[in-house]
């Protein structure tokens, strides 16, 4: 017990060098971390229950909220999860994340113009989030704003991007190209220029990307 | 496209789950962490429990780990004066365990000589519970909890990945307690003073909320 009690007289003065007068965080934050967790986990309800409890110790804890509308709209609670985020937003419009769950939701919902519209905004608010970008670009694609999803899709085939959003991205950059092209053709417009310099043959190197080689085994 | 804030942790969480369902497809469950090599070598396994964990004592025990996770929290902002001190949740599981037994767990995520906080908290009052920390990659036990309380809390620098389990070693039900553990990064402090082996925490006992085990 002498031990621990030099330890923690060391760290009693440490603490009292370091740490007066700071910003308390939130109490809600280790319910919402505890929230996450079981939503990764597939435990929904648990993760709900975790997020709510969150909300009562901090109402306004962005975290929290986009959790529990993300729970909701897993338990198929889609009406309830958009009641709550459109509640949130009206406190707090220019939340990126809660923006960002509400267009997924949205999504869902089959709206797909208010999904593009929150998606965007979310982007706008905070674009060095690739999952931001992402979700921007998915909903661009799907209203055929394609010149502004082939621009956030090049964003994220830059260097720092975690892999699995690069991945998508390409995906979707593909899906982008057979859609513009497809819709020159129908239009007698010739083979689609603006989309023309990506379809890639053997060796062809990426213009968004020019370190990468589209034949590459990365690319298939 | 810095380092990963929180809030994006929270995100990807949020916006997968979501684009899963989306996409029609069954809902994805991460594997149950599987205990390391050597972890549970040439001991016995945990007993298997009678009853299973419902949806509401589910429930109740993430919210036990999180109320206690906070009172943790506040208890180590206390004893150290720093209001910077802060607990972000890595890990965590619910299980039941038999008396005597032993629910394994392998944290997944790598640790960098972070030092986390490891909690342990049982169902009832009267349980009696135990935090244990082993070298993932021999087996070998490196730390043994005080099984005094039905809560329990280790605090260690950790280099790679952990191996823990929650000894039972007295149990009020006799099908079994319902176990929370939970693993939380330490940010804004540090308490280990650079000793590289795990510590247990010495907790005052009322240090718990009047209404904890309610």
């Amino acid at each position: 017990m002498g031990a621990r009690g030099g330890l923690w007289a060391a760290v009693w003065l440490m603490g009292l060098a370091l740490g007066m007068g700071q910003t308390l965080p939130s109490p809600g934050a280790i319910w919402a971390g505890y929230g996450d967790i079981y939503l990764e986990r597939g435990e929904v309800e648990t993760a709900l229950h975790l997020y709510q409890r969150a909300l009562e110790l901090d109402p306004d804890l962005q975290e929290a909220a986009a959790g529990e509308a993300a729970a909701l709209a897993l338990l198929e609670r889609r009406e309830e999860a958009l009641s709550k985020l459109d509640a949130y937003l009206e406190r707090h419009p220019d939340s990126p994340l809660v923006l960002h769950v509400r267009g997924q939701v949205r999504f869902l919902q089959g709206w797909v113009s208010g999904a593009y519209r929150d998606l965007k905004r979310a982007y706008e608010l905070n674009p060095a989030e690739p999952l931001y970008a992402l979700a921007y670009a998915r909903a661009a694609v799907v209203v055929g704003a394609w010149g502004e999803g082939r621009a956030v899709l090049s964003t994220l085939l830059e260097e720092g991007v975690p892999k699995e959003i690069q991945d998508q991205a390409v995906s979707l950059l593909y899906l982008l190209l057979y859609l513009s092209r497809s819709q020159a053709l129908f239009n007698e417009r010739g083979s689609g220029d603006e989309a023309g310099s990506l379809v890639h043959g053997p060796g062809t190197v990426c213009p968004l990307h020019p370190g990468r080689n589209l034949s590459g085994p990365d690319w298939t | 496209m810095g380092k990963e804030s929180e809030a994006m942790k929270r995100l990807k969480l949020a916006a997968l789950g979501i684009l899963v369902l989306a996409a029609c497809a069954p809902t994805t469950t991460a594997p149950p962490p599987s205990p390391g090599p050597g972890v549970g070598a040439q001991r016995p396994a945990t007993p298997p429990a009678a009853r299973s964990l419902d949806r509401a004592l589910r429930e109740t025990m993430a919210a036990r780990l999180a109320a206690f996770t906070l009172a943790v929290q506040e208890y180590l902002r206390q004893k150290t004066g720093n209001a910077r001190l802060s607990l972000e949740v890595e890990d965590a599981w619910l299980d039941l365990v038999s008396q005597g037994g032993r629910s394994q767990r392998f944290v997944t995520r790598s640790f960098n000589g972070e030092e986390v906080v490891v909690t342990a908290v049982s169902e009832h009052e009267a349980d009696r519970i135990a935090i244990r920390v082993y070298d993932p990659d021999t087996g070998r036990l490196i730390h043994r909890g005080d099984a005094s309380e039905a809560f329990d809390l280790v605090l260690a620098e950790v280099r790679g990945r952990m191996a823990l389990e929650v000894e039972v070693s007295r149990c009020r039900r006799q099908d079994g307690c319902a176990v929370a553990l939970g693993v939380a990064k330490v940010n804004g402090a540090s308490l280990t003073q650079g000793r590289g082996a795990p510590i247990s925490v010495p907790l005052e006992r009322d240090f718990l909320p009047p209404d904890f085990w309610r």
